[in-house]
């Protein structure tokens, strides 16, 4: 198998004491080399905190991390593969970039963490110049300033300067929540296009099932710092096992597909204990044997779930 | 009437937000109005009058204000007018160096301080706590009379006097900055910290320091002058306005011009600044909706 990045047993806590709370459980994860690999999940479910850790800006409190079989966390110290190799696009294009500065000095700002003579291979003006056209902007934008820009615009500006340094792996942390629906679906196409163009490897962070589908090979859902299933997209949209992915899936309309049937919330019952699935205060097909948590096993080749059940339904 | 309207509407169209804003704010313009005079004044000093300010004329000492000597001579007979004037570039020179100087010094300390944290942010902080809880004049006086006496110790003095303003001003700042997306967007591109200071923290934190700047300023030559007064700054026969105060109150009972209109120069100059200060906060301030 080849993957990319691999997480084992990652736990991330904040804070201390009575106010330790923990964001990822028990992660596992795999990330093959050159697929675009979603995580889904509501707020607060620890999806951007995966994205966090992938590129150093939050370290894991256990569990390891390795990218290319080299671990990417050693003692609380992020280690980058090296610089460059793995970029970040941020949800809100407004604040991801400096108001101060210029096109040209947004864009080129990755390479100076870079060693001198790639830095000046890598950031020619021609160089720059066709990057910038391949992300739709023009070459006399270069010297403007990022308010003078749409947020479409912005996010192609951000997406040129994670590219920059030719990354292999790109962390997309909900890249297009903060736009317009029609400026969406310009900026998926965009990213969907590079991807193929420069052999990228993706770990697209989303809410959004409609921008999953549309993008990923494969997908993980998050509930709560859980990671309750991981499976390939196409068949895991038609035939969800988890009952959270079933009702994440139901909001969802479909025009091709047969919709998943509809399915809601359970009313909110007692917690289950520390022992319970995570899922269980909500989920709408408990059982008993849910106050024991079930195991995250694999229910068929490349595609695991946390629940006793298959199909995420009691009576199957 | 029609035209009217279309006028009406569009004014802001006609000229920059900056000088529109600053049109609606008479004060700062009667502070920048009176500013311009004085500076032009002190300029054109050689063109307006044709004494030298340390040129010693014992035969006209104590002259009263007259159309020759227009405020007026001093104990040695030196034209108060033309010392005033030149006077003005010492006494603007130094408020202005001394607040630049305090203001990058107190920006590089505090950006730094704020974007590094932990226990360097801690000294830091502490080491200013200190310097704030002194009154600004007595520790200046401290400073000045424990370097020395002369106009460049009491610059230095009141320059460290100044500098925690800034810092704390910059610290602030910066504290809001490291939480921003681009920050963050930098640090994980593996950009040094010395180089996210250098291009994203400072460049943002520039503008509440320019204000403080102006502020600063007339406060600044007040300083100044009141080192000068009680002997701790400029020395005679330096054409300093607190210098000319300290030395020409003794004689206000008899001579009552010698002290007055160096008094009134530093009054006109520090209450300009301060007014130019303050519209300058109230422009640069997008809430103030004015």
């Amino acid at each position: 198998m080849d993957d990319m990045i691999r997480l084992q047993q990652v736990h991330k806590q904040f804070g201390k004491g009575k106010q330790l709370v923990t964001a990822v459980k028990e992660a596992d994860l795999a990330i093959r080399r050159g697929e675009a690999f979603g995580l889904v999940g509501e707020s607060g479910s620890g999806k951007s905190t995966i994205g966090k850790m992938l590129i150093g800006l939050e370290s894991p409190t256990a569990g390891a991390i390795t990218y290319l079989d080299r671990p990417l966390w050693d003692k609380g110290q992020y280690r980058s593969p090296r610089p460059g190799e793995i970029q970040i696009v941020f949800q809100d294009p407004q604040s991801s970039l400096d108001p101060r500065m210029t096109v040209k000095d947004i864009i080129v700002e990755p390479l100076h963490a870079l060693p001198s003579a790639e830095r000046k291979e890598k950031g020619t003006q021609a160089r720059l110049v066709s990057l910038l056209r391949r992300v739709g902007l023009k070459e006399e934008h270069l010297s403007r300033h990022p308010h003078e820009f749409s947020g479409g615009q912005r996010q192609r500006i951000a997406i040129a300067r994670a590219l920059i340094t030719d990354p292999s792996f790109l962390v997309l942390d909900e890249p297009t929540s903060a736009l317009d629906v029609s400026v969406q679906a310009q900026v998926l196409n965009l990213l969907k296009e590079l991807q193929k163009e420069r052999n990228l490897t993706y770990l697209f962070i989303s809410h959004n099932m409609a921008v999953i589908r549309y993008m990923c090979d494969r997908v993980a859902v998050m509930y709560k710092g859980h990671i309750v299933e991981v499976g390939p997209a196409r068949p895991m949209f038609r035939e969800p096992d988890h009952p959270y992915t079933r009702i994440l899936l139901s909001s969802l309309p479909s025009v091709y597909e047969p919709s998943v049937p509809a399915g809601g919330f359970a009313e909110p019952a007692a917690d289950g204990g520390a022992n319970a699935c995570s899922f269980y205060s909500r989920c709408p097909s408990r059982q008993n044997a849910c106050l024991q948590a079930p195991a995250f096993a694999e229910k068929e080749t490349g595609w695991s779930s946390a629940c006793h059940f298959r199909g995420g339904r009691a009576h199957v | 009437m029609e035209l009217q309207t279309a006028e009406a509407v569009l004014p802001a169209k006609e000229i920059h937000p900056f000088w529109y804003k600053l049109k609606k704010n008479p004060m700062t313009l009667a502070g920048l109005a009176v500013l311009a005079v004085i500076v032009l004044l002190s300029l054109a000093a050689p063109l307006i009058t044709s004494f030298d300010p340390n040129k010693i004329n014992v035969v006209e000492r104590f002259q009263g204000p007259s159309a020759k000597h227009w405020f007026g001579t001093d104990e040695v007979g030196r034209d108060i007018f033309t010392r005033i004037l030149y006077g003005t570039r010492l006494s603007l020179g130094i408020g202005v160096a001394i607040v630049v100087a305090a203001g990058a010094i107190g920006t590089v300390l505090g950006t730094v301080s704020g974007y590094l944290g932990g226990k360097i942010d801690q000294i830091m902080m502490r080491i200013m706590d200190m310097i704030l809880a002194f009154p600004t004049l007595i520790l200046a006086m401290a400073f000045a009379a424990a370097l020395g006496p002369n106009l460049q110790n009491a610059m230095i003095a009141i320059a460290v006097v100044k500098i925690p303003v800034y810092v704390r001003l910059a610290r602030g700042e910066t504290l809001a900055l490291r939480e921003k997306l681009f920050v963050k967007a930098a640090v994980t591109f593996g950009i040094k910290p010395w180089r996210i200071i250098a291009r994203h923290i400072v460049p943002n934190v520039v503008s509440p320091i320019v204000i403080q700047v102006t502020l600063d300023i007339g406060d600044a030559i007040l300083l100044v002058a009141t080192l000068g007064f009680l002997g701790l700054g400029a020395q005679p026969p330096t054409p300093e306005w607190g210098a000319m105060i300290s030395v020409g109150w003794k004689y206000l009972l008899d001579y009552w011009w010698y002290p007055t209109f160096p008094g009134l120069a530093l009054f006109l100059a520090s209450g300009a600044l301060n007014l130019i200060g303050d519209g300058i906060r109230d422009i640069l301030d997008p809430k103030s909706g004015r």
